[in-house]
């Protein structure tokens, strides 16, 4: 189950992380599983059934004056040094209670009992709609957590009744995995300068202000989990799921677009170089390169850049993206001026596959 | 980087030509070969196997129909859509939410398609209504051992499954006996129906009304076998997940990007040229921007009044806090935690213009809105036209009466709200928007208007629109 990966991270990374799914789907059971996988003490909390003071601290009168005192299960793990503090049922806990919840969520202080830097925090809620006397969490507290829905897996849930359920394999982050939070950040600033309108974006429907949404604390989490799973070299759809638990749905997707993007070549040194061109593994990579290259050659057009140009295309078709760099030969060839000379050579390796397409 | 064989590579660049909008997605596909495949077919990451022999056999307007119709179901996602269905009836009903739409285009598929009339439904459903119709079909279908007597032509085909008709033809015509539902006596070929009885006596057959899906050998794309593109189930065939050291293929978020990026290029199109087809206008639209369902949005607005009014003023001193005399030996007075129920006022719009069915389903949604939210009682009704008609302390939907009368007047069913004693702090309005509205909020109440009509809203009021 892939959930797992992401929970792990988060854990490891000291990102609290928010479990949304239906009750009775096993989500504190795995909770649980996750904390002895890592080898962590595990304290759960239920939110709802708890009072502001349980998160807030209790006044207490000594001598020096009022302490706000914590519960002893904070203690535990003050104690611990390490931990998963475990919120369950966050989102049928009052307002008033959510409210007292968000210096624990992001800080980890409990009354005046600041917990150590190893100790984690989950925590798990039901859909509003599918709890009974459920609220929709607040947008200051749901926008402290990365937000994961848990997958039902059926065929896995019925291998689990047959023959138990595994413990889990979590990954483990290498120690000194933060040296890559600098990279990370960096590039999480570099999206923001190209579209600095996704640093806030305060949804406007209460239902989704209880979800993730981009905020600059969020896209802070975003590049601590960017830089977590890098170093955990976990696979892209982990990646996906982490960005987007942390900064919603539409900015995520576009952060990841950009993204890849990134690892196209530049236009303007494959032009300048068309001898160490090589075309990307995978196609729409190559589509989008060699676009880039053809749209570089066409507006700024001399004859050395257009022979270059063509120079590229007949490489990527060597190297095997032979109607991909077919597609883009069109548009080149379209964009020819009467000075510059008909690339016969290289077109006619084409001709054949864009006859045979209808293109001719 | 992996070359497709060069029809394929035509096929592709024909379909980019057509459909520009596609590229990314049809670039993105992955060649595996797999010879002795006899047919071509998508996994749901993004991988084509084909069977060298049969790409020399289809031309390459059929070619590119099928990578085409394959896209769609990528594009579609059917694989997330369907998984956990029944892989055979899925991909019967996953072809025929995209063949429909492709036949509009005129697009050319070599096998005998899959379409809606095929299943005796209408065009432009979704796969999961064609799914539901099969299900139907299927059970009430008596169950037989052998195709030949009358009954659900689909179900049974259904459930025969592939093989039928392949092996009869030798393997080697592709367009003819493969389809599921061709094969087993569609009133058109039914002059081949003895043929097909006389055939179920082979091994491939025996899965009739069982274990019908095991023997799924032959892809037949468009025609109810496209691989886990369409289904998400894997078939044999199929190399499985990607991972690191094998089988590249396209990861879900991959996939995501792909779609969001084609999604993109389709609106770019429609506002440059407006000559892309509508059901890509609408895919697009929607992946881009997801429509809210008004029952969430309803049901958050008014649980978020409610914890508004609740939560303003959550402490008390009325009561003793359950921790007292534990916490500064009695000396410290604490408050406890208390939760006020805020009483909820109800106006409804019985005015002549007001859609009945939809005010019955705001009615209702509301009620269980309340419902959920802990207000079984002190919720007032009122039933307004110009004037209040009615004015109830029991909330049923079913009891609201529709005066049905000429004018419309929403400020006087605000007005009455507010002269309720206990007065209401969140009064729900349901109206189709063909009022007019006081200029102010009225003091010290929460409005939210559930706007049934293509009325308007005053800006003071949180607005959710039903559709």
């Amino acid at each position: 189950m892939s959930i797992i990966s992401e929970l792990a991270l988060c854990v490891q990374a000291g990102v609290p992380v928010l479990l949304w799914g239906a009750p009775g789907v096993g989500k504190t059971a795995t909770i649980k599983g996750i904390a002895s996988a890592l080898g962590l003490p595990c304290e759960p909390v239920i939110a709802s059934v708890r009072e502001p003071a349980d998160f807030a601290g209790l006044p207490v009168i000594r001598e020096d004056g009022v302490v706000m005192e914590a519960p002893a299960w904070a203690k535990r793990l003050a104690r611990a040094g390490r931990g998963l503090l475990f919120l369950d049922e966050v989102s049928t806990a009052p307002p008033a209670v959510q409210a007292a919840l968000l210096r624990v969520v992001l800080e980890r202080v409990v009354g005046d009992l600041e917990l150590p830097d190893g100790v984690a925090v989950i925590a798990a809620a039901n859909p509003p709609e599918q709890a009974a006397g459920g609220w929709d969490l607040s947008a200051p507290l749901a926008n402290r957590f990365c937000h994961l829905s848990w997958q039902l897996n059926a065929q896995e849930w019925v291998a689990g009744m047959l023959s138990g359920f595994p413990i889990p394999e979590v990954p483990v982050l290498p120690d000194g995995w933060e040296a890559g939070i600098p990279a990370t950040r960096a590039l999480v600033a570099a999206f923001i300068r190209h579209r600095p309108h996704l640093l806030l974006q305060v949804p406007e429907s209460e239902e989704q202000a209880g979800h993730a949404w981009p905020s600059p604390r969020s896209w802070d989490t975003a590049a601590r989990l960017l830089a977590a799973a890098t170093a955990a070299m976990v696979d892209d759809d982990v990646v996906a799921l982490l960005v987007i638990g942390c900064v919603g749905d539409g900015a995520g997707m576009e952060f990841l677009s950009w993204r890849k993007n990134l690892d196209l070549p530049d236009p303007e040194q494959v032009l300048a170089d068309p001898e160490g061109f090589h075309v990307p593994e995978r196609g729409d990579a190559a589509f989008a390169a060699l676009t880039a290259v053809v749209a570089a050659a066409v507006g700024n057009l001399t004859p050395a850049r257009w022979s270059a140009a063509w120079q590229v295309l007949a490489r990527a078709a060597d190297q095997g993206a032979k109607d991909i760099a077919a597609a883009a030969a069109k548009a080149l060839a379209g964009a020819r001026k009467p000075n510059l000379p008909l690339p016969k050579r290289e077109m006619a390796a084409f001709i054949p596959l864009l006859k045979e397409a209808g293109m001719l | 980087m992996i070359t497709f064989p060069a029809k394929l590579q035509a096929a592709r660049l024909r379909l980019v030509k057509t459909h520009p909008y596609l590229a990314a997605a049809t670039w993105a596909l992955i060649p595996v070969e797999s010879t002795g495949l006899g047919s071509l077919a998508v996994d749901e990451w993004w991988r084509v196997y084909y069977d060298p022999a049969i790409i020399e056999r289809w031309g390459v307007e059929e070619l590119a129909g099928v990578v085409y119709h394959e896209i769609a179901h990528l594009l579609r996602n059917h694989a997330d859509r369907m998984r956990g269905f029944d892989p055979r009836l899925s991909n019967v009903a996953a072809d025929a939410e995209i063949n429909d739409d492709l036949i509009a285009e005129k697009v050319v598929l070599p096998d005998d398609p899959v379409t809606p009339s095929l299943l005796g439904q209408p065009d432009g459903l979704l796969a999961e209504e064609y799914y539901n119709a099969l299900v139907r079909a299927q059970e009430s279908a008596p169950q037989r051992s052998s195709g030949g007597t009358s009954g659900s032509k689909v179900g049974d085909s259904v459930r025969r499954g592939p093989g039928d008709g392949g092996d009869g033809n030798g393997g080697s015509n592709a367009a003819g006996g493969q389809n599921p539902l061709s094969s087993s006596g569609s009133p058109a070929d039914s002059s081949t129906q003895p043929e097909a009885s006389s055939k179920s006596s082979r091994p491939s057959d025996r899965g009739v009304g069982g274990a019908g899906d095991v023997e799924a050998q032959t892809p037949a794309p468009g025609a109810g076998r496209c691989g886990s593109c369409a289904t998400g189930h894997s078939e044999p065939w199929e190399l499985g997940a990607p991972c690191a050291e094998k089988a590249t293929g396209i990861s879900r978020a991959e996939g995501e990007l792909i779609r969001r990026d084609v999604a993109r290029h389709i609106q770019e199109a429609t506002r440059a040229r407006g000559s892309i087809p509508g059901h890509w206008t609408r895919w697009a639209e929607e992946k881009l921007r997801p429509k809210v369902d008004w029952r969430r949005e309803l049901a958050a607005a008014v649980r978020h009044a409610i914890t508004d009014v609740a939560g303003a003023s959550d402490y008390s001193y009325r009561r003793p806090s359950r921790r007292q005399g534990q916490v500064g030996n009695g000396k410290v007075v604490l408050p406890s935690l208390r939760q006020p129920v805020p009483s909820v006022a109800v106006v409804v719009d019985t005015s002549g213009s007001i859609d009945d069915t939809m005010l019955s389903r705001a009615l209702a949604e509301v009620s269980g809105v309340l419902k959920a939210v802990g207000q079984r009682e002190g919720v007032h009704v009122l039933a307004v036209d110009a004037v209040v008609q009615s004015c109830r302390r029991v909330f049923r939907p079913e009891q609201v009466q529709l005066a049905g009368g000429g004018g419309t007047n929403m400020g006087a069913g605000l007005e009455a709200a507010a002269r309720l004693r206990p007065s209401p702090q969140v009064v729900i309005v349901i109206t189709d928007g063909y009022t007019p509205w006081p200029a102010s909020p009225p003091r010290g109440m929460k409005v939210i208007v559930v706007l049934t009509g293509r009325g308007s809203a005053p800006g003071w009021a949180k607005k959710v629109v039903v559709e």
